[in-house]
């Protein structure tokens, strides 16, 4: 998993675990006025309009609400190919777009039990992102 | 508010023209329309240009139509992703309808200013994009195969039915002079091309590249009378919206703002779905057209991919859609798509669109959604 001296792909998308057992979560907002939550995080609620956010983390676990199958490779893209990616529900709200690990394709489901794990996208290069997997039953 | 028409219209066809420049396209669909309306440049009294996003050139619009003919006229340039054409001919209807000028000119081109392989993408808006481009899941057609999946989940729609779409579209397209696919294509051959983003096939999208150029020449109703030309076609109503609820996720199967926009048009001309003859949507892919088909009112939730299955809406159906072959087929030069959709529904309109007339069209609806997102509708009747 994650090593020493690995860099996330982005400052503020989630937590690095320092304490073994420790799982890593994705860092959203919380709006204090009515309660929405964003990912990535948001400064001013577009549903209220109220600029009164708070820092929050999400769940490491959610639904699986869609996935497909990549087959041809983007320009900015230099992971394995074909690869899998899906949109997740998080039980907080927001729907996240996400790389997918651990698991073969064709036991992928609509709705199935995923959970968050930190991940290189190229073996080579050290950044890591979040990715998320399939709940081993 | 005054009536408005449409006094002509003007393309270019819509394709790849490596030899041919901005102004050689913005030419042939500008002196068109204005030939069309049976007026000269000097006539017009304003101009709302749009243009692809790539194009980074300072007001190419000014540039483009002052080498047409300096008239002084005020020329503004916008960029609005899908809804570029629209959101220009928005501005011109608006322009004319709350009496700022008499006669305004709506004309939008797409030219890629380098071939794709030199030409870098735009940098990224955020942080969080560019690592969404770097982990190889910002590309849109993605959304499009969620969406699908979702679809076929939640609803029992077959990968067939949205192949049918695009089977439907190049028919439609084939009949057409100024589309970019001019050939028909069978369900297997859109089933069977290259896989994309499972379970989207490369027939199921709209052509990765388009140029092309369309305008509109848009007047009050009493100036017209000095440039009678037959029959007028009227604009009942031209909307422009962005979101106004948060769609997060449920976003991939049920446009609100698709729908939130259809209704606002809807209301402002005084009509409703089932008076509509023909429809221009916002097909990029083919699972947004069954989307569409329930934002639009032609059937409910979940039944989109039925109806696109059986037939309604192809030309001699109940509803004909995109009957110059959509997004997927005529192209999808976002700088001019709107325009596009404006030149068939007026051809349908007064009866001049040959093999692909809907016989007795009177009323037409022209509809785009784009990132933002910004969705327009517009409602054309004579
Ligand atoms: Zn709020």
């Amino acid at each position: 998993m994650v090593e020493q001296g690995m860099k996330p792909i982005a400052e503020g998308l989630f937590t690095i675990p320092s304490l073994p057992g420790e799982q890593p979560r994705l860092i959203g907002s919380k709006c204090r006025n009515c309660g929405r939550v964003y990912f990535p995080k948001e400064v001013v609620c577009n549903a209220c309009f109220q600029e009164d956010m708070e820092e929050t983390l999400l769940s490491n676990r959610g639904k699986l609400y869609s996935f497909t199958i990549i087959h041809q490779k983007p320009m900015a893209y230099s992971g394995p190919m074909p690869y899998a990616m899906g949109l997740v529900s998080l039980p907080e709200g927001p729907t996240i777009m996400s790389l997918l690990t651990g698991c073969d394709f064709e036991k992928l489901e609509l709705d199935m039990d995923v959970e968050l794990v930190l991940e290189k996208i190229v073996e080579e290069d050290e950044t890591v992102t979040y990715k998320f997997r399939p709940v081993q039953a | 508010m005054r009536e408005v028409v449409i006094l002509g219209i003007g393309m270019h066809k819509a394709g790849e023209f490596p030899d041919k420049t901005n102004l050689e396209l913005g030419r042939a669909a500008t002196f068109g329309a204005l030939r069309d309306a049976g007026m000269e440049f000097k006539d017009l009294q304003s101009a709302y240009f749009s243009k692809n996003k790539a194009d980074p050139t300072a007001s190419i619009g000014e540039m483009m139509l002052g080498r047409m003919g300096l008239t002084g006229m005020p020329v503004v340039n916008l960029e609005n992703d899908s809804c570029s054409g629209s959101s220009a001919f928005w501005l011109a209807y608006n322009a004319v309808a709350f009496g700022r000028y008499d006669i305004s000119l709506a004309v939008g081109v797409e030219k890629l200013v380098l071939p794709p392989s030199m030409s870098p993408p735009p940098p990224p808006a955020t942080e969080y994009e560019a690592a969404l481009r770097a982990m190889g899941i910002a590309d849109i057609s993605t959304r499009a195969a969620l969406a699908m999946r979702r679809r076929m989940h939640d609803y029992g729609e077959t990968v067939g039915q949205f192949a049918r779409v695009s089977v439907k579209n190049h028919k439609n397209a084939a009949h057409y002079p100024y589309a970019q696919r001019q050939k028909e294509v069978t369900l297997d051959e859109v089933l069977n091309s290259l896989p994309i983003c499972d379970p989207l096939t490369l027939l199921q999208c709209c052509p990765p590249l388009s140029e092309g150029c369309a305008a509109a020449v848009l007047c009050s109703k009493d100036v017209a009378k000095r440039y009678q030309r037959g029959k007028n076609i009227t604009v009942a109503s031209a909307v422009l919206r962005t979101a106004s609820e948060s769609t997060s996720g449920v976003g991939l199967t049920a446009a609100g703002l698709s729908k939130s926009t259809a209704k606002e048009a809807y209301n402002i001309a005084g009509i409703g779905i089932d008076d509509i003859d023909l429809i221009e949507l916002c097909d990029p892919f083919t699972v947004n057209e069954v989307i569409h088909y329930e934002d639009l009112g032609l059937c409910d939730q979940g039944e989109g991919g039925r109806i696109a299955g059986d037939g309604r809406t192809d030309i001699g159906g109940e509803r004909p859609v995109n009957t110059d072959g959509g997004l997927l087929a005529r192209g999808h030069p976002s700088g001019c798509t709107g325009l596009y959709q404006i030149a068939e529904l007026v051809l349908q309109l007064r009866g001049q669109a040959g093999p692909r007339q809907v016989s007795g069209a009177k009323v037409g609806l022209a509809h785009l959604e784009g990132s933002g997102p910004v969705a327009t509708v517009i409602i054309l009747k004579r």
